[in-house]
Order: C-alpha cells, then sequence, then structure tokens
C-alpha cells in the first residue's frame, strides 16, 4: 500500500511537471534556471524513496534526504534571485 | 546513518525556513496570487521536513502517513505557483504593451481607425471620436461609411465605399476628402485606408488613417491666391515695360535722327579744326617770316661786314699781283677765309631758323640754337646791348623742332633787345634742374606790369605799336614749349627788367 502511493505520487508530480513544461514550454529557457533544478531533484528524491520503499535497501533513503535538501538549497536560490 | 538523515533534514528545515520568511516578506509588499501559492508550499515543505526529523528521531511513529499526504500535496502546488508566475508575467507584459499601444493609438494627432474585412468599425482613436463627438464606442459594429464622420456628403459616402472596396482587393488607398467636426465645420482631411494581412495573406482588418490638412490647405489657398496676384502684377509690370520699350524705342529713333545731325556738325567741326591747324600752321610760318623779315635788314648788314673784309682783301690782292707774296700775301688770304666763314654761319643761322618741317624729333642743342639765335640779333645788340652767356658746362639736348625752338628763343630775345631803350645786357643762364634743363633769359629793359604780365602770352596781345608787332610771338613760342613737354614763364619787375624762364625735358645728355 505504501508503495502505490508513493510510486502514484511520484508519477503524478512528473507528468504534472512535464505538463507544466509543455505550457511555458518555448517560451522561456527554464533550463537554466535553480526553480527547474530544485523540481529535477525534488522528483528524483521522490523516486529514491520509490526504490527504497521497492528495495528495502537503506542507501536510497539517503539519496531520497541528501537529494531533498539540494532542491531546498536550489529553491532557496531560486527565490533569492527572483526567478519566480 | 540516521544521524545523517536527521542532520540532513534540520538543514533543509532551515533553508526552508529562510526561503519562507523571504517570500512571505515579499507577500507583505505585493499580495499576488502565485506569490500566495509559493507561500502555501514553502509551508507545506517545511512542514515536511520537520516531521521528518521527528520521524527519524521517533517522537512520532506515525508521522510517515503524515509526511506522505505533505509531499503529494506540495509538488502540484508549487507547479501551479510556478506556472502562475511565468504566465502571469507574460501576461502582465502584454498589458502594459496594450495600454502603451493604446495611448499610441489615442493620443496621436492624427485620426485613426481599425476596420473589419467587410468594412465595419471596431475601433476609433480618442482624437477622431472628439472630432465628431462620438462616446463610448457607440460607433462600434456601424459601417464605416455610415458614421456620423460621413454624414455631410452623400458623395463623399460614396467615394469612401468604392475606398473601402479598393482595400478590401488588397489595395492601399489614399485621397483627399472633407469631413464635418462636432459643430459642423468642414476640414480637408488626408485619408488612406490600409489592408493588413494574416500570414495565409487573408485581409483581417483595415487600417484608416485620417490627417486634418485644413491649415496646410488654406495656406495652399493663400498661396494660389498670392500665385495669382503676383502673375497679375507681372502681367501689368510686362505691360507697363512694353510701353515704356516702345517709347524708348521711338526717343532712341528721335536720338538716333539727332546724333546723325551730331556727327554731321562734328565732320563739319572736324574740318573747321583742320582749317584751324592749317591757318594756325601758316601763321606760325607768316609770324617766323615776320620775324624774319625784321631781322633782314640787321642780317644783312651783318653780311656786309665780312663781304667788306672780302672785298678789301680782293683789292689788296689785285694790286699786288704776281708779286703778291710772304706774311702779307698769307694774312690777306686769312682776311679773305675770315669772312667766308663768318657769312656761312650768318646764312646757317638763317637756314635754322627758317626751316620749315614737320618733324618733331630731331636732336635740338639748346646752346648751338641760342648761339644762332644771337648770330641773327648781331646788329640790334651790337655796340647797345652786352650779351652775358653763363652756360652750363653741360651740353643740353632734347628732342624736338629745331625750327621751332629756334623760333622760342629769337622770340624771346628779340622782345628782351626790344624792351631795352638804351644801352643794356642781357644774360643768358643755363642749368639742369633733374631731368630738365633751365634757360633763364634775363634783360635789363623797362619790365613789365604785374596785370601786363599774365596777359603776355595770349594771342594778338601786344604793347608795341600798331604794325610794330603782331601779338603773336610770345603766345607761339608757349604753344611750342607747351608742345615739347616743357613750360614758358616771365618773372619781371617794373624799370628793372624781365626774366623769360623756358624748362624743357631732357632727352639725351650727350657728356652722359
Amino acid at each position: 500500500m505504501q508503495n502505490i502511493s508513493e510510486i502514484l505520487d511520484f508519477s503524478i508530480s512528473a507528468l504534472l511537471f512535464m505538463y507544466l513544461l509543455s505550457l511555458i514550454g518555448k517560451s522561456s529557457s527554464y533550463s537554466k534556471t535553480y526553480w527547474f533544478w530544485g523540481v529535477v531533484f525534488i522528483l528524483g528524491s521522490k523516486a529514491n524513496s520509490v526504490l527504497e520503499s521497492l528495495i528495502f535497501s537503506n542507501q536510497f533513503n539517503v539519496f531520497e534526504h541528501t537529494f531533498f535538501l539540494v532542491a531546498c538549497i536550489l529553491f532557496f536560490l531560486s527565490i533569492l534571485k527572483k526567478e519566480l | 546513518m540516521e544521524h545523517y538523515i536527521v542532520t540532513i533534514n534540520i538543514i533543509s528545515s532551515i533553508v526552508i525556513f529562510v526561503s519562507a520568511v523571504i517570500v512571505f516578506a515579499r507577500l507583505y509588499k505585493d499580495r499576488v496570487q502565485y506569490k500566495i501559492l509559493f507561500g502555501v508550499a514553502s509551508i507545506i515543505l517545511l512542514a515536511g521536513s520537520i516531521i521528518n526529523v521527528y520521524e527519524h528521531t521517533s517522537a512520532l511513529k506515525n508521522a510517515e502517513d503524515f509526511e506522505q499526504i505533505l509531499s503529494i500535496l506540495f509538488l502540484p502546488i508549487f507547479i501551479f505557483a510556478i506556472y502562475e508566475s511565468i504566465i502571469g508575467r507574460e501576461l502582465r507584459k502584454r498589458i502594459k504593451s496594450e495600454q502603451k499601444f493604446k495611448g499610441i493609438f489615442d493620443q496621436t494627432f492624427s485620426f485613426a481607425g481599425l476596420l473589419d474585412s467587410d468594412g465595419r468599425i471596431l475601433e476609433a482613436n480618442t482624437t477622431a471620436c472628439d472630432f465628431i463627438g462620438y462616446n463610448n464606442h457607440e460607433y462600434k459594429g456601424m459601417f464605416f461609411s455610415e458614421t456620423k464622420w460621413w454624414a455631410h456628403s452623400a458623395q463623399e459616402r460614396e467615394r469612401l465605399e468604392r475606398a473601402i472596396e479598393q482595400a478590401i482587393a488588397g489595395e492601399t488607398v489614399r485621397y483627399e476628402t472633407t469631413n464635418p467636426d462636432i459643430n459642423g465645420v468642414i476640414s480637408y482631411v488626408d485619408l488612406s485606408l490600409k489592408p493588413v494581412h494574416d500570414v495565409n495573406g487573408e485581409i483581417l482588418y483595415l487600417i484608416a488613417e485620417g490627417r486634418d490638412i485644413t491649415e496646410i490647405k488654406q495656406t495652399r489657398f493663400e498661396l494660389e491666391k498670392h500665385k495669382k496676384n503676383l502673375e497679375d502684377i507681372v502681367d501689368k509690370r510686362t505691360s507697363e515695360l512694353k510701353t515704356a520699350n516702345y517709347e524708348l524705342q521711338v526717343i532712341n529713333e528721335a536720338l538716333s535722327d539727332k546724333n546723325e545731325i551730331i556727327n554731321k556738325q562734328n565732320a563739319k567741326l572736324i574740318r573747321t579744326l583742320n582749317d584751324l591747324k592749317n591757318t594756325q600752321a601758316q601763321l606760325l610760318h607768316s609770324e617766323k617770316m615776320a620775324s624774319l623779315g625784321v631781322l633782314t635788314a640787321g642780317v644783312a648788314h651783318e653780311i656786309n661786314n665780312p663781304l667788306n673784309y672780302i672785298m678789301g682783301a680782293y683789292e689788296a690782292l689785285k694790286l699786288q699781283g704776281e708779286n703778291a707774296s710772304g706774311e702779307n700775301y698769307d694774312i690777306l688770304l686769312n682776311a679773305l677765309k675770315t669772312g667766308v666763314e663768318r657769312v656761312a654761319d650768318i646764312v646757317n643761322s638763317l637756314n635754322q631758323f627758317s626751316r620749315n618741317t614737320p618733324k618733331i624729333n630731331e636732336v635740338c642743342n639748346i646752346h648751338e640754337i641760342i648761339d644762332n639765335c644771337l648770330v641773327m640779333l648781331q646788329n640790334q645788340l651790337k655796340g647797345r646791348i652786352d650779351v652775358a652767356k653763363e652756360y652750363s658746362k653741360e651740353t643740353f639736348i632734347t628732342f624736338g623742332n629745331v625750327g621751332n625752338v629756334h623760333q622760342v628763343f629769337l622770340n624771346i630775345l628779340s622782345n628782351a633787345e626790344q624792351a631795352i631803350a638804351g644801352n643794356g645786357k642781357i644774360t643768358v643762364k643755363t642749368f639742369r634742374e633733374e631731368e630738365r634743363v633751365r634757360i633763364e633769359i634775363t634783360d635789363s629793359g623797362k619790365g613789365i606790369a604785374k596785370d601786363e604780365l599774365v596777359r603776355i602770352t595770349d594771342p594778338f596781345y601786344t604793347t608795341k605799336e600798331p604794325g610794330q608787332g603782331t601779338g603773336l610771338g610770345l603766345s607761339i613760342a608757349y604753344s611750342i614749349i607747351k608742345e615739347h613737354g616743357g613750360w614758358l614763364k616771365f618773372e619781371s619787375e617794373l624799370n628793372k627788367g624781365t626774366t623769360a624762364i623756358v624748362i624743357l625735358p631732357l632727352k639725351v645728355n650727350s657728356n652722359e
């Protein structure tokens, strides 16, 4: 049950993110922004969480939290630079 | 491992907390929807992070479910906030741009409007609406030709309809028309209709643009008026000039006739002048001859003396016959030679005086000429008047007519001689004055009064008894000196004497 909810969370988040990119698509070069990489790391964190629940490895838990920290720092920089 | 995860989550919580503070601080300044969403997302993230810390420190055993819910909530909210931020920014830019162009569209001095492809008016700028008095888009959806701008003239309306048809066909149309203003005053407008195409070349809109050219038109009318006035003035002036020209031609013809008369009179005058010149030349010669006549007696007497010499010598030689010899014979021959030479000198002097040539570039030796004149006057001077020659050592040469120069000095010397009643003295002095020679002939005669002195060179002026002089001598002398580029003047004192001063330009100095 726990696995399914995490997989759904990751899937919905990834789809939403891709939909956002398709909306803003060509109008801006988002790959150079902090917020883009922040979201990518959050998704990475979620992916690690899924892997952790599937493989039961503590290693993925460490990755999950490390990715989360990097994402937090990138969001902070994005806010500081007034990207959004 | 747990310890590491807790540390990471604590750092994450701190970073998110700081970020959330910044977001809420900005939200306080500017309450925009997407910023609120960012704030909510930050709180969710912060909460998730804090729960993570609790979870790993086993304070809350069921925290993982709650963290899961927050994690699911965070990303959609955050993504929606990003979307709002980016799209909202674009939207605000577009609104700003539209406001800017709307401002330009409304505030321009030209009339501007937008028509659809059927000729219905969609938009008109404030300048155009204020001009006719439309408010609150009341024109919207009307055919452009049926609006108040064209209510004044059916003809202009029809013209506009034709222009719209042309513009719909893809042409840009421009022409001058008229529009009434809010008070019904007609203004001239330069109207243009231009089609706007889409990417496929279909006509989307027509841009109608008009410029009020009433002032330009009025100025043009004024200019036309002035031009007409100017042309009238030019025509008038041309006509006046033609009249004046005709009058001038008439006057010119009259002048031409008069000119002909003047030319005839001029020719007559020239003939008269030539006659006068001839007469003057004859007079000059006559005067010379008259002087010669006066001198003839004296000259004859002068010649008689050497002839007596010659005759005496001849008689003596005849008496001695073949016995003539020695010293006596030489003396008689010398007497004969001296007599002949003396006669030759006198004849030469007379010859110089009486020559009558028109040449003006003969070499005139001043001292020789004065000496010749003195020879001719020898008889009149002899025994009564002493002649003192104070000649310069320099030889003075001038170019001119030798006979005429002789006549000048003979006249002056003759006058000097006649001015001395009894015994007296004539002094002849010559010296150089720069490039001229100055000859002063001073007599010790009775002198001339001042009022007479200024008239003595006048023609026919004489103080002599009738029959004794023509009154032309000094007048002719004066004109000859003038012809030779010099001048003649007299200084005199009553009962003391007179000095005649002749100044002539030197042409060649033989000593140089």
